[in-house]
Protein backbone atom coordinates (compact mmCIF):
# COMPACT_ATOMS: atom_id res chain seq x y z
CA UNK A 1 0.00 0.00 0.00
CA UNK A 2 1.34 3.27 -0.71
CA UNK A 3 2.01 5.54 1.79
CA UNK A 4 -0.16 7.99 -0.46
CA UNK A 5 -3.10 6.09 0.82
CA UNK A 6 -2.64 5.77 4.27
CA UNK A 7 -4.77 8.60 6.56
CA UNK A 8 -3.84 11.02 8.73
CA UNK A 9 -4.70 11.51 12.34
CA UNK A 10 -3.90 14.39 14.47
CA UNK A 11 -5.14 14.36 17.94
CA UNK A 12 -3.88 17.13 20.64
CA UNK A 13 -0.55 18.55 19.13
CA UNK A 14 0.44 14.96 17.64
CA UNK A 15 0.07 14.19 14.15
CA UNK A 16 0.85 10.77 11.97
CA UNK A 17 -0.12 8.62 9.44
CA UNK A 18 -1.40 4.78 9.36
CA UNK A 19 -2.47 2.45 7.18
CA UNK A 20 -6.35 3.17 5.43
CA UNK A 21 -7.38 -0.10 6.65
CA UNK A 22 -6.40 0.96 10.48
CA UNK A 23 -8.72 2.41 12.41
CA UNK A 24 -9.31 4.51 15.98
CA UNK A 25 -10.47 2.33 18.93
CA UNK A 26 -9.99 4.64 21.54
CA UNK A 27 -9.71 8.51 21.73
CA UNK A 28 -8.54 10.09 25.02
CA UNK A 29 -6.42 13.29 26.33
CA UNK A 30 -3.56 12.73 24.91
CA UNK A 31 -4.11 8.96 24.23
CA UNK A 32 -5.03 6.81 20.90
CA UNK A 33 -5.57 2.91 20.74
CA UNK A 34 -5.39 2.37 16.87
CA UNK A 35 -6.87 -0.93 15.53
CA UNK A 36 -6.49 -3.40 12.71
CA UNK A 37 -8.97 -5.99 11.12
CA UNK A 38 -7.47 -8.24 14.29
CA UNK A 39 -7.66 -6.12 17.42
CA UNK A 40 -5.24 -3.66 18.92
CA UNK A 41 -2.22 -2.42 16.61
CA UNK A 42 -0.88 0.20 18.31
CA UNK A 43 -1.20 2.39 21.51
CA UNK A 44 0.34 6.03 21.76
CA UNK A 45 0.47 8.85 24.79
CA UNK A 46 1.97 11.97 25.19
CA UNK A 47 2.24 14.75 27.54
CA UNK A 48 3.77 18.09 27.70
CA UNK A 49 6.85 17.96 30.04
CA UNK A 50 8.53 20.71 32.58
CA UNK A 51 12.43 19.66 33.83
CA UNK A 52 14.77 16.90 32.93
CA UNK A 53 13.19 13.64 30.99
CA UNK A 54 14.78 10.60 32.06
CA UNK A 55 14.29 7.19 29.49
CA UNK A 56 14.74 4.77 32.37
CA UNK A 57 12.04 6.63 34.72
CA UNK A 58 9.55 6.76 31.93
CA UNK A 59 10.29 2.88 31.45
CA UNK A 60 10.07 2.32 34.89
CA UNK A 61 6.75 4.19 35.22
CA UNK A 62 5.40 2.13 32.51
CA UNK A 63 6.57 -1.37 33.94
CA UNK A 64 4.59 0.01 37.10
CA UNK A 65 1.19 0.23 35.20
CA UNK A 66 1.32 -3.04 33.53
CA UNK A 67 -0.13 -6.54 34.46
CA UNK A 68 2.78 -8.39 36.74
CA UNK A 69 3.49 -11.02 33.73
CA UNK A 70 4.04 -8.03 31.21
CA UNK A 71 5.75 -5.83 33.75
CA UNK A 72 8.17 -9.00 34.32
CA UNK A 73 8.87 -9.20 30.34
CA UNK A 74 9.39 -4.96 29.64
CA UNK A 75 13.15 -4.36 28.84
CA UNK A 76 15.13 -1.60 27.82
CA UNK A 77 16.23 -2.40 23.57
CA UNK A 78 18.50 -0.67 21.39
CA UNK A 79 16.14 0.98 18.57
CA UNK A 80 16.05 -0.66 15.59
CA UNK A 81 18.44 1.18 12.21
CA UNK A 82 15.12 1.47 10.73
CA UNK A 83 13.41 3.24 14.01
CA UNK A 84 16.50 5.23 14.55
CA UNK A 85 15.99 6.75 10.98
CA UNK A 86 12.84 7.81 11.44
CA UNK A 87 13.20 9.21 14.70
CA UNK A 88 16.49 11.58 14.17
CA UNK A 89 14.03 14.65 15.51
CA UNK A 90 13.58 12.57 18.65
CA UNK A 91 15.70 11.23 21.59
CA UNK A 92 14.76 7.94 21.29
CA UNK A 93 14.82 4.53 23.07
CA UNK A 94 13.14 1.62 22.80
CA UNK A 95 11.57 -1.18 25.05
CA UNK A 96 9.57 -4.54 24.10
CA UNK A 97 7.58 -6.80 26.44
CA UNK A 98 5.09 -9.86 25.84
CA UNK A 99 2.34 -11.59 27.26
CA UNK A 100 1.06 -15.12 26.32
CA UNK A 101 -1.29 -13.63 23.39
CA UNK A 102 0.69 -10.81 22.35
CA UNK A 103 4.07 -9.10 21.83
CA UNK A 104 4.93 -5.26 22.58
CA UNK A 105 7.33 -3.39 20.95
CA UNK A 106 7.72 0.38 21.07
CA UNK A 107 9.25 3.76 21.82
CA UNK A 108 9.89 6.49 24.49
CA UNK A 109 10.22 9.70 22.83
CA UNK A 110 11.37 13.00 23.98
CA UNK A 111 11.44 16.33 21.73
CA UNK A 112 13.93 18.36 22.99
CA UNK A 113 12.07 21.73 20.83
CA UNK A 114 8.57 21.13 22.56
CA UNK A 115 9.38 19.32 25.71
CA UNK A 116 6.74 16.54 24.58
CA UNK A 117 7.38 12.89 25.63
CA UNK A 118 5.49 10.36 23.72
CA UNK A 119 5.06 6.97 24.18
CA UNK A 120 4.89 4.86 21.00
CA UNK A 121 4.26 0.52 20.95
CA UNK A 122 3.08 -1.76 18.53
CA UNK A 123 0.99 -5.35 19.27
CA UNK A 124 1.75 -7.75 17.35
CA UNK A 125 1.34 -11.69 17.56
CA UNK A 126 3.73 -12.58 14.93
CA UNK A 127 6.67 -10.09 15.35
CA UNK A 128 7.84 -9.12 11.39
CA UNK A 129 4.16 -8.37 10.39
CA UNK A 130 4.25 -4.59 11.54
CA UNK A 131 7.89 -3.62 11.05
CA UNK A 132 7.91 -1.68 7.43
CA UNK A 133 4.37 -0.17 8.75
CA UNK A 134 5.72 0.90 12.33
CA UNK A 135 8.80 2.61 10.72
CA UNK A 136 6.59 4.35 8.47
CA UNK A 137 4.42 5.62 11.37
CA UNK A 138 7.34 6.74 12.95
CA UNK A 139 8.90 8.45 10.35
CA UNK A 140 5.71 10.34 9.63
CA UNK A 141 5.07 10.80 13.78
CA UNK A 142 5.03 15.26 14.37
CA UNK A 143 4.42 16.59 18.29
CA UNK A 144 4.66 20.30 16.92
CA UNK A 145 3.82 22.64 14.22
CA UNK A 146 5.33 26.07 13.61
CA UNK A 147 2.44 28.07 13.21
CA UNK A 148 0.59 28.29 16.09
CA UNK A 149 -2.13 26.15 15.10
CA UNK A 150 -2.83 22.70 15.69
CA UNK A 151 -4.01 19.85 13.66
CA UNK A 152 -7.11 18.05 14.70
CA UNK A 153 -8.22 14.91 12.45
CA UNK A 154 -9.84 12.38 13.52
CA UNK A 155 -12.13 10.09 11.82
CA UNK A 156 -13.27 11.90 8.89
CA UNK A 157 -12.70 15.16 9.97
CA UNK A 158 -9.93 17.53 10.09
CA UNK A 159 -9.79 20.86 11.46
CA UNK A 160 -6.95 23.66 11.95
CA UNK A 161 -7.23 25.53 14.99
CA UNK A 162 -5.41 27.80 16.80
CA UNK A 163 -3.00 26.42 19.43
CA UNK A 164 -4.68 29.16 21.96
CA UNK A 165 -7.68 27.45 21.76
CA UNK A 166 -7.99 23.75 24.12
CA UNK A 167 -10.13 20.98 23.74
CA UNK A 168 -12.69 20.79 26.19
CA UNK A 169 -15.12 18.04 25.56
CA UNK A 170 -14.92 15.86 22.09
CA UNK A 171 -17.66 13.28 20.93
CA UNK A 172 -17.45 10.90 18.27
CA UNK A 173 -21.47 9.19 18.33
CA UNK A 174 -22.46 7.21 14.61
CA UNK A 175 -23.60 10.04 12.78
CA UNK A 176 -22.92 13.22 15.12
CA UNK A 177 -19.15 14.33 16.20
CA UNK A 178 -18.08 16.97 18.18
CA UNK A 179 -15.49 18.88 19.26
CA UNK A 180 -15.43 22.22 21.92
CA UNK A 181 -12.43 24.04 22.16
CA UNK A 182 -12.40 26.92 24.32
CA UNK A 183 -10.29 30.06 24.88
CA UNK A 184 -11.32 31.92 28.03
CA UNK A 185 -15.23 32.89 28.10
CA UNK A 186 -14.85 32.11 24.05
CA UNK A 187 -16.19 28.52 22.92
CA UNK A 188 -15.78 27.12 19.44
CA UNK A 189 -17.83 23.74 18.33
CA UNK A 190 -17.10 21.96 15.61
CA UNK A 191 -20.10 19.68 14.32
CA UNK A 192 -20.49 16.72 12.01
CA UNK A 193 -23.25 15.31 11.18
CA UNK A 194 -23.85 12.07 8.82
CA UNK A 195 -25.60 10.91 6.28
CA UNK A 196 -27.71 14.13 5.76
CA UNK A 197 -29.32 12.98 2.97
CA UNK A 198 -31.04 11.42 5.89
CA UNK A 199 -31.22 14.15 7.82
CA UNK A 200 -32.44 16.18 5.24
CA UNK A 201 -35.27 14.21 3.68
CA UNK A 202 -37.78 15.69 5.84
CA UNK A 203 -36.50 18.87 6.50
CA UNK A 204 -34.66 21.76 5.13
CA UNK A 205 -31.33 23.09 6.06
CA UNK A 206 -32.68 25.95 7.83
CA UNK A 207 -35.09 23.82 9.97
CA UNK A 208 -32.21 21.66 10.64
CA UNK A 209 -30.36 24.62 11.37
CA UNK A 210 -33.33 25.14 14.35
CA UNK A 211 -32.94 21.81 15.51
CA UNK A 212 -29.62 22.26 16.24
CA UNK A 213 -29.16 25.31 18.06
CA UNK A 214 -31.91 28.06 19.22
CA UNK A 215 -31.53 31.45 19.54
CA UNK A 216 -34.02 33.94 20.06
CA UNK A 217 -34.73 36.93 18.52
CA UNK A 218 -33.02 36.25 14.97
CA UNK A 219 -33.57 34.17 12.40
CA UNK A 220 -31.22 31.66 10.30
CA UNK A 221 -30.50 32.69 6.91
CA UNK A 222 -29.69 30.40 4.12
CA UNK A 223 -27.10 30.60 1.35
CA UNK A 224 -24.73 29.34 -1.16
CA UNK A 225 -20.92 29.48 -0.58
CA UNK A 226 -19.09 27.89 -2.81
CA UNK A 227 -21.49 25.39 -4.43
CA UNK A 228 -22.92 24.64 -0.99
CA UNK A 229 -26.22 25.22 0.95
CA UNK A 230 -25.14 27.01 3.77
CA UNK A 231 -27.36 28.53 7.13
CA UNK A 232 -25.60 31.27 8.80
CA UNK A 233 -27.50 32.11 12.38
CA UNK A 234 -26.42 34.99 14.62
CA UNK A 235 -27.75 36.80 17.56
CA UNK A 236 -26.17 39.33 19.57
CA UNK A 237 -27.16 41.97 22.41
CA UNK A 238 -29.06 44.79 20.80
CA UNK A 239 -28.34 47.54 22.60
CA UNK A 240 -25.67 49.18 24.30
CA UNK A 241 -26.64 48.91 27.14
CA UNK A 242 -26.81 44.91 26.62
CA UNK A 243 -23.07 44.94 24.99
CA UNK A 244 -21.73 46.13 27.98
CA UNK A 245 -24.05 44.17 30.77
CA UNK A 246 -23.01 41.10 28.53
CA UNK A 247 -19.15 41.55 29.91
CA UNK A 248 -20.10 40.80 33.22
CA UNK A 249 -22.70 38.49 33.34
CA UNK A 250 -21.39 34.88 33.44
CA UNK A 251 -22.96 33.17 30.25
CA UNK A 252 -22.28 34.01 26.73
CA UNK A 253 -24.20 37.09 25.20
CA UNK A 254 -22.53 36.68 21.20
CA UNK A 255 -23.42 33.29 19.28
CA UNK A 256 -22.88 32.33 16.13
CA UNK A 257 -23.93 28.95 14.00
CA UNK A 258 -22.71 28.01 10.31
CA UNK A 259 -23.77 24.92 8.88
CA UNK A 260 -22.60 24.01 5.63
CA UNK A 261 -23.98 20.99 3.42
CA UNK A 262 -21.42 19.08 1.75
CA UNK A 263 -23.56 16.93 -0.60
CA UNK A 264 -21.01 15.20 -2.65
CA UNK A 265 -19.85 13.66 0.98
CA UNK A 266 -23.16 13.43 2.00
CA UNK A 267 -22.10 15.35 5.60
CA UNK A 268 -23.36 18.47 7.31
CA UNK A 269 -20.61 20.57 9.09
CA UNK A 270 -20.97 23.18 11.44
CA UNK A 271 -19.52 25.66 13.43
CA UNK A 272 -20.55 27.34 16.75
CA UNK A 273 -18.87 30.11 18.11
CA UNK A 274 -19.88 31.90 21.26
CA UNK A 275 -18.60 34.52 23.82
CA UNK A 276 -18.77 37.27 26.25
CA UNK A 277 -17.73 39.55 23.46
CA UNK A 278 -17.77 40.31 20.38
CA UNK A 279 -16.82 37.47 18.11
CA UNK A 280 -13.72 37.56 16.36
CA UNK A 281 -15.08 37.01 12.47
CA UNK A 282 -12.11 36.83 11.41
CA UNK A 283 -10.77 33.74 13.45
CA UNK A 284 -14.36 32.25 12.73
CA UNK A 285 -13.33 32.51 8.64
CA UNK A 286 -10.10 30.56 9.27
CA UNK A 287 -11.67 28.01 11.20
CA UNK A 288 -14.24 27.55 8.89
CA UNK A 289 -12.33 27.28 6.01
CA UNK A 290 -9.77 24.95 6.92
CA UNK A 291 -12.82 22.63 8.69
CA UNK A 292 -13.70 20.02 5.87
CA UNK A 293 -14.77 16.34 5.64
CA UNK A 294 -12.16 13.98 4.54
CA UNK B 1 -19.26 -26.13 49.00
CA UNK B 2 -18.45 -23.00 48.24
CA UNK B 3 -20.67 -20.25 49.31
CA UNK B 4 -18.75 -17.05 47.76
CA UNK B 5 -17.93 -18.69 44.40
CA UNK B 6 -17.49 -16.58 41.43
CA UNK B 7 -20.22 -16.65 38.68
CA UNK B 8 -19.40 -18.66 36.02
CA UNK B 9 -18.69 -16.57 32.81
CA UNK B 10 -20.82 -16.32 29.47
CA UNK B 11 -19.72 -17.65 26.46
CA UNK B 12 -17.90 -14.17 24.74
CA UNK B 13 -16.87 -14.00 21.56
CA UNK B 14 -14.28 -11.91 19.89
CA UNK B 15 -15.30 -8.57 18.12
CA UNK B 16 -14.30 -10.46 14.53
CA UNK B 17 -16.51 -13.32 15.66
CA UNK B 18 -19.65 -11.35 16.16
CA UNK B 19 -19.21 -9.78 13.12
CA UNK B 20 -19.33 -12.98 11.09
CA UNK B 21 -21.95 -13.78 12.54
CA UNK B 22 -25.62 -13.78 10.16
CA UNK B 23 -28.92 -12.31 11.34
CA UNK B 24 -31.97 -14.32 10.78
CA UNK B 25 -35.38 -13.05 10.86
CA UNK B 26 -37.66 -14.56 12.82
CA UNK B 27 -40.38 -16.26 10.73
CA UNK B 28 -43.58 -15.19 13.74
CA UNK B 29 -43.18 -11.49 12.59
CA UNK B 30 -44.70 -9.75 9.84
CA UNK B 31 -44.11 -6.67 7.93
CA UNK B 32 -45.49 -3.60 6.53
CA UNK B 33 -44.18 -0.85 4.91
CA UNK B 34 -45.59 2.73 4.88
CA UNK B 35 -45.91 5.03 2.15
CA UNK B 36 -42.87 6.61 3.43
CA UNK B 37 -40.70 3.77 2.51
CA UNK B 38 -40.36 3.20 6.00
CA UNK B 39 -40.95 -1.01 7.70
CA UNK B 40 -43.38 -1.61 10.75
CA UNK B 41 -42.66 -4.68 12.21
CA UNK B 42 -45.26 -6.89 14.33
CA UNK B 43 -44.18 -8.99 16.53
CA UNK B 44 -45.51 -11.34 19.32
CA UNK B 45 -44.55 -10.74 22.95
CA UNK B 46 -45.25 -13.29 25.49
CA UNK B 47 -46.73 -11.81 28.77
CA UNK B 48 -45.61 -12.28 31.77
CA UNK B 49 -48.26 -14.14 34.54
CA UNK B 50 -48.37 -12.05 36.56
CA UNK B 51 -49.88 -9.45 33.81
CA UNK B 52 -51.84 -12.47 32.10
CA UNK B 53 -53.86 -13.44 35.40
CA UNK B 54 -54.29 -9.59 35.86
CA UNK B 55 -55.58 -9.19 32.18
CA UNK B 56 -58.00 -12.63 32.57
CA UNK B 57 -59.25 -11.36 35.79
CA UNK B 58 -60.00 -7.94 34.42
CA UNK B 59 -61.82 -9.30 31.50
CA UNK B 60 -59.10 -8.74 29.51
CA UNK B 61 -57.94 -11.80 26.26
CA UNK B 62 -56.89 -15.03 27.65
CA UNK B 63 -54.16 -15.16 24.99
CA UNK B 64 -50.49 -15.25 26.71
CA UNK B 65 -49.27 -13.20 23.77
CA UNK B 66 -49.75 -9.75 22.71
CA UNK B 67 -48.36 -8.46 19.31
CA UNK B 68 -46.11 -5.27 19.60
CA UNK B 69 -45.82 -3.03 16.63
CA UNK B 70 -41.93 -1.41 15.83
CA UNK B 71 -41.26 1.58 13.24
CA UNK B 72 -38.33 1.47 11.77
CA UNK B 73 -36.82 5.17 10.95
CA UNK B 74 -35.38 5.46 7.50
CA UNK B 75 -31.58 4.37 8.74
CA UNK B 76 -33.27 1.32 10.40
CA UNK B 77 -35.07 0.20 7.50
CA UNK B 78 -31.90 0.21 5.30
CA UNK B 79 -30.34 -1.92 7.41
CA UNK B 80 -33.89 -4.43 7.77
CA UNK B 81 -34.10 -4.75 4.15
CA UNK B 82 -30.31 -5.76 4.20
CA UNK B 83 -31.00 -8.32 5.72
CA UNK B 84 -31.62 -11.32 3.53
CA UNK B 85 -30.52 -14.59 6.19
CA UNK B 86 -27.23 -14.54 3.97
CA UNK B 87 -25.74 -11.76 4.97
CA UNK B 88 -23.58 -11.60 8.03
CA UNK B 89 -23.39 -8.27 10.20
CA UNK B 90 -19.81 -7.29 8.62
CA UNK B 91 -21.18 -7.69 4.83
CA UNK B 92 -23.79 -5.38 6.68
CA UNK B 93 -21.77 -2.45 7.69
CA UNK B 94 -19.78 -2.60 4.51
CA UNK B 95 -23.00 -2.32 2.26
CA UNK B 96 -24.69 0.04 4.87
CA UNK B 97 -21.24 2.31 4.97
CA UNK B 98 -21.02 2.21 1.29
CA UNK B 99 -25.25 3.48 0.69
CA UNK B 100 -24.39 6.21 3.27
CA UNK B 101 -21.18 6.89 2.95
CA UNK B 102 -19.97 6.75 6.48
CA UNK B 103 -17.05 5.61 8.08
CA UNK B 104 -16.63 2.15 8.52
CA UNK B 105 -16.68 2.20 12.20
CA UNK B 106 -19.46 4.81 12.17
CA UNK B 107 -21.44 2.37 10.38
CA UNK B 108 -20.26 -0.67 12.84
CA UNK B 109 -21.37 0.92 15.68
CA UNK B 110 -24.65 1.86 13.85
CA UNK B 111 -25.81 -1.02 12.67
CA UNK B 112 -24.65 -3.48 15.58
CA UNK B 113 -26.37 -1.56 17.90
CA UNK B 114 -29.52 -1.81 15.83
CA UNK B 115 -28.94 -5.72 15.44
CA UNK B 116 -28.53 -5.83 19.07
CA UNK B 117 -31.63 -4.20 19.70
CA UNK B 118 -33.67 -6.21 17.51
CA UNK B 119 -31.98 -9.61 19.11
CA UNK B 120 -33.17 -8.09 22.38
CA UNK B 121 -36.86 -7.88 21.33
CA UNK B 122 -37.03 -11.20 19.75
CA UNK B 123 -37.05 -9.94 16.45
CA UNK B 124 -34.14 -11.61 14.90
CA UNK B 125 -31.70 -14.55 15.85
CA UNK B 126 -27.78 -14.76 15.12
CA UNK B 127 -26.70 -18.04 13.30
Amino acid sequence: MSLNQWKEIAWYGVRFKIPADWQLGQIGTRYLLIEDQSGPAMEIKWTPLKGKFSHQVHLKRLASLQEKQVRKSLKPEPVSAEWETALTHFEASGFSWESDSTHGRGVILFCPTCHHASLIQFFHKDPPKHNLVASNILNSFRDHRSDDQILWSAYDIRALVPETFELKHHRFEAGRYELDFANRSQHIILYRWAPASVLLSKQDLVQFARSVAVFRKTEPVAGKMNGCDTVEWSVSPASDWGRWVSRFIGKASYYWLGIWHLEAKNRILGVRAEDKKPLDTELLDGICNHYESI
Amino acid sequence: MKVFKKKPKGPSISRAEALDRIPVKNRQISENQLESGEIVICYPVTMRPFFAGLAKRFGGQEAQTQMKKLQLDELGTSVWNLMDGNRSVRQLVKMFAETHQLETREAEVSVTQFVRELGRRGLIAMR
